[in-house]
């Protein structure tokens, strides 16, 4: 019995929540739309002030052991596009690049992980 | 492309920090305008929003009076000055180097050329007096690196250099404060000298009594003696000197190569020929691979340091693809080779070709 008066009176609120369904995945598309698109950079000047805002991208790169400690070290300093930008070159190029990052910039890479970087840009910008 | 602050639609390289190239249809025109001016940072912090009544300019180190000059000091307290002057990054063309070397894979368009106003360094240093003995001066900007460890960006150049007139800390280009993105509010020009000198945002000048020995001038951008910067990949040079003057090159603008002309019609050749100061004497155009030569007409100097246009016009004959090679002569008689390669793809300077397709 009380089962079905809370029925009946939850008939009355079918449209109201298909409506407010209907409005979520509305704005869920367009949130995702937004994502898709790269936010625009932007130039004022107030007064003696100027400002820029940039916004970097991440390029997309190949699936492959070592991504993620790629990403995360080498992004640190300097965008990935470094590395999306340049031709295939064979390991000892790339033995070369990583060990200049820290002896010579100063990134804090322990030498094992290094070598699990070079190991991936080797697979993925290797020399064809 | 991409458009950035203050930028038209560019070729994008990196963007942290932004590295950004010219459109090659863009050098058709005697100065680069400067929302399509290449730019080049080396360290990820760069200067995204700045005060300039609160900015200063210092002069410290081996001066009578350390200084700290406004943008309004240095309007007023100087007297201006103008120069036209090529910027050129010493990887420009990087990416056309064979075998490829790692770095910034630039094509031809890190490069402009600009008309540069505002102050000479002689100037400033004479201001702030500057002390017997005194053999470097250094050149900061306000671009930091994310890391402590990183070398902070900053070079150097002789004292008899620094005051030889032509050096200048600059507050407009082409008529225009400088685009943040080059370097705004200030940049020191080094007329005839890559732009691996020319630091933005510049904030900070220091006089040395010893030479400076920073990781920019001893380690990075380092190339072999050789005066055409060309070394073998099988035998690298064994000492390097720091990378200074512009390399003698000319290079094809027009017509577009992916485009065909036609047989029988009159085609526009035209491209830019560059080095140091020196002055290009003439610039030749070959269609048998370098068995002729054909001098092209040149545009009026704009000024020692301007890159120098030229044109041809060429009425190919039957279809068919061409082969094109363009080469530069300086005053000095001086002309390009034939071949170069460097570790480090710094300052392309050889024979340039290009393929035409004549249908």
């Amino acid at each position: 019995m009380s089962n079905n008066v809370f029925m009946k009176q939850s008939r009355k609120y079918i449209p109201l929540t298909i409506m407010i369904i209907f409005v979520l995945l509305f704005c869920g598309c367009k949130q995702n739309k937004v994502e898709d698109k790269q936010p625009e950079n932007t130039f004022a000047v107030h007064g003696s002030v100027r400002e820029m805002v940039i916004h970097p991208e991440t390029p997309d790169f190949p699936e492959h052991e070592g991504k993620a400690l790629f990403m995360s070290y080498c992004s640190v300093c300097h965008s990935l596009k470094y590395i999306s930008g340049q031709p295939g070159f064979p390991r000892k190029t790339w033995d070369a690049e990583v060990a200049k990052m820290v002896t010579k910039y100063k990134a804090q890479i322990d030498s094992a992980t290094c070598q699990k970087i070079v190991d991936y840009l080797a697979a993925v910008k290797g020399k064809a | 492309m991409v458009k950035y602050p203050e930028k038209g639609e560019m070729q994008l390289l990196t963007d942290r920090p932004p590295q950004l190239e010219t459109p090659l249809n863009i050098f058709r025109q005697d100065f680069t305008p400067n929302e399509y001016f290449f730019v080049r940072w080396h360290l990820s912090q760069i200067v995204t929003k700045i005060d300039v009544d609160t900015f200063r300019l210092y002069i410290g180190g081996a001066v009578d009076k350390p200084l700290a000059l406004s943008m309004n000091d240095l309007k007023t307290k100087f007297a201006a000055d103008s120069i036209v002057a090529l910027a050129i990054c010493s990887g420009n063309s990087r990416g056309t180097f064979n075998p490829k070397v790692p770095g910034t894979q630039w094509g031809n368009g890190a490069m402009g050329n600009a008309r540069w106003k505002g102050v000479k360094l002689k100037d400033i240093l004479a201001m702030a007096g500057v002390k017997p003995g005194a053999l470097n001066v250094t050149f900061q900007g306000l671009d930091r690196a994310p890391l402590a460890g990183t070398p902070a960006f900053v070079k150097s150049l002789d004292i008899g250099h620094a005051i030889d007139g032509e050096v200048m800390v600059a507050y407009e280009m082409n008529g225009q404060p400088l685009p943040m993105l080059n370097g705004y509010p200030l940049k020191l020009v080094v007329p005839g000298w890559y732009a691996t000198y020319w630091v933005g945002s510049l904030s900070n000048i220091n006089v040395l009594t010893d030479t400076f020995h920073g990781f920019w001038m001893t380690k990075a951008y380092q190339v072999t003696k050789d005066p055409a910067l060309n070394e073998s990949p099988d035998s690298l040079a064994k000492t390097t000197v720091p990378i200074s003057n512009i390399n003698l090159h000319s290079i094809f603008v027009e017509p577009d190569a992916t485009q065909p002309v036609n047989a029988g019609k009159q085609c526009l050749i035209e491209g830019l020929a560059f080095n140091d100061g020196t002055g290009i004497q003439k610039v030749e155009l070959s269609f048998d691979d370098g068995k002729t030569w054909n001098e092209t007409r040149l545009n009026p100097e704009l000024g020692k340091y301007s890159w120098r246009r030229w044109k041809y016009d060429w009425v190919p004959g039957a279809a068919g693809m061409y082969h094109l090679c363009v080469r530069a002569t300086d005053n000095n008689g001086h002309t390009q080779g034939n071949k170069q390669w460097n570790r480090s793809g710094y300052g392309r300077g050889f024979i340039e070709h290009l393929d035409v397709n004549v249908k």
